[in-house]
């Protein structure tokens, strides 16, 4: 007739996780919602420097500081008409230096005054980014035939930004 | 003080804020959903569906080629008509010919030279092949010309081509010296003769291919379209669309057929001044 000691101690467990009415509100719960607009606006500053160097050595007709050889070949990718924005000759880096000032520009925001629209509107921003980004990744990988570390380290660092948009949406 | 009392107001007005958010999200209903793994893992589940389905695409085999398939798609290519290189005219492209202060270069016959410098392996080289083969056909005849792809294993994976191994062309107007220097799996298959040596060691410092001279007044360094245009198509899908002036790999291998035509016609004095003259030609000397 005993209750099973395991659900003697689960439930006070339970009892103890639950949201008290106040909590999200205090400290803590603050300090938490920082971090991660610390991080989008970290996250956007280094996918701004790396669109911002990728589009300069476009425009400069330099070279990039990266692998050439194998799988790994930034030459092939970033020559390819996949660089550029469809129907243009604007390189995508560019459009990627905007969108990494925009999303840091949505994450000082949240740290100064966060309103209530700006979540779902990072959210939705770093979605489309997402999206892009993966249809890049597919135009790299099965196109191309190579991948760019350039590129790639921008993918994560947007995939990043969804996340910490998606955190933020708790 | 008053900086101070501000920002206690300020830290007071942002806290009140995400208390007012925080309970609209609760009365909504909304945060059972966004407080539990779902949207982590779906969003996580579709990067990865993503990333794996490009694999997966990438791994498609290697289109085969056949004697049947090339008797289909030689003829097609080599006798593109002449409205279709009128309407593309450059297709938008820029120049991909660099002028050089050499004097005109010219075959055993006395004619002006062309020289092809490529491999099987290389998928700048594949694409360059179709504008090639388009543009040297309005000035003479290929035997020989068999297809190919370029290496599974280089950027652009199995584009498919024409191989120059093994063919032969014949012109009245031109002399062409051709070379595939090594194959699919990039082994070397053949050297260069003393003359192609020399106009690509005097036009390429680089030693990249494709190279293409004309007569060494023009030279060619690399594709003068983007190979992705040709991508995930076959050889007959390629032939047909570039009878097409309305479609990208049209305007990119036929734009660039229209270069090298034009830069052709320069050295024979414009002839044969049926494609000479042609509008498609005429567009890229406008330019």
């Amino acid at each position: 007739m005993s209750r099973p000691a395991g659900a003697q101690t689960e439930a006070p467990q339970r009892r103890g996780r639950a949201p008290a009415p106040s909590e999200g509100l205090g400290p803590e719960r603050g300090r938490n919602l920082d971090r991660a607009a610390l991080g989008l606006v970290g996250a956007g500053v280094l996918s701004a420097l790396i669109s911002a160097y990728l589009t300069v050595t476009h425009y400069a007709g330099g070279t990039l500081a990266c692998v050439n050889a194998g799988f790994v070949d930034c030459d092939a990718v970033t020559t390819s008409s996949y660089s550029l924005v469809p129907f243009t000759e604007i390189p995508i880096a560019l459009v990627g230096v905007l969108w990494s000032a925009a999303s840091v520009a949505g994450g000082v925001l949240a740290l100064r005054s966060d309103p209530a629209w700006l979540r779902p509107a990072h959210l939705a921003w770093a979605g489309a980014a997402l999206a892009f980004a993966l249809y890049l990744i597919n135009a790299e990988i099965a196109v191309i035939g190579r991948i760019c570390e350039w590129c790639t380290a921008l993918h994560v660092l947007i995939a990043a930004t969804f996340f910490l948009a998606l955190s933020r949406m708790r | 003080m008053s900086r101070a009392s501000d920002r206690t107001a300020a830290v007071a007005r942002r806290d009140r804020r995400r208390s007012e958010r925080e309970q609209h999200v609760r009365r909504s209903g909304r945060s059972g959903f966004w407080r539990g793994p779902v949207p982590y893992v779906g969003a996580a589940a579709i990067i990865v569906a993503a990333i794996g389905w490009s694999v997966w695409s990438s791994r498609a085999p290697a289109p085969s080629a056949s004697a049947a398939a090339a008797d289909a798609v030689v003829p097609s290519v080599t006798t593109i008509p002449a409205d279709v290189f009128d309407r593309v005219g450059t297709g938008g492209l820029a120049n991909p010919l660099r002028a050089t202060a050499f004097e005109m270069q010219r075959g055993a016959s006395g004619k002006p030279l062309v020289i092809y410098v490529g491999a099987e392996y290389c998928p700048y080289c594949a694409s360059e092949k179709w504008s090639v083969v388009a543009a040297l056909a309005r000035f003479g005849t290929f035997q020989g010309l068999a297809l190919s792809t370029s290496s599974s294993t280089d950027a652009f994976p199995d584009t498919p081509t024409f191989t120059f191994r093994g063919a032969s062309y014949r012109s009245e107007w031109i002399e062409v010296s051709m070379i595939e220097t090594a194959d699919r799996q990039g082994r070397i298959i053949a050297q260069m003769t003393p003359v192609q040596r020399a106009a690509y060691d005097r036009s390429d410092p680089d030693q990249s291919i494709p190279f293409l001279s004309i007569a060494e007044r023009h030279v060619q360094i690399g594709s003068g379209y983007r190979p992705e245009v040709l991508a995930g198509r076959m050889w007959m899908q390629i032939a047909d669309q570039m009878r097409d002036p309305s479609t990208p790999l049209a305007r990119g291998v036929i734009g660039n057929a229209n270069w090298i035509t034009a830069a052709i016609c320069g050295q024979t004095g414009g002839q044969p001044s049926n494609v000479c003259d042609s509008p498609g030609v005429r567009a890229t000397q406008a330019k």
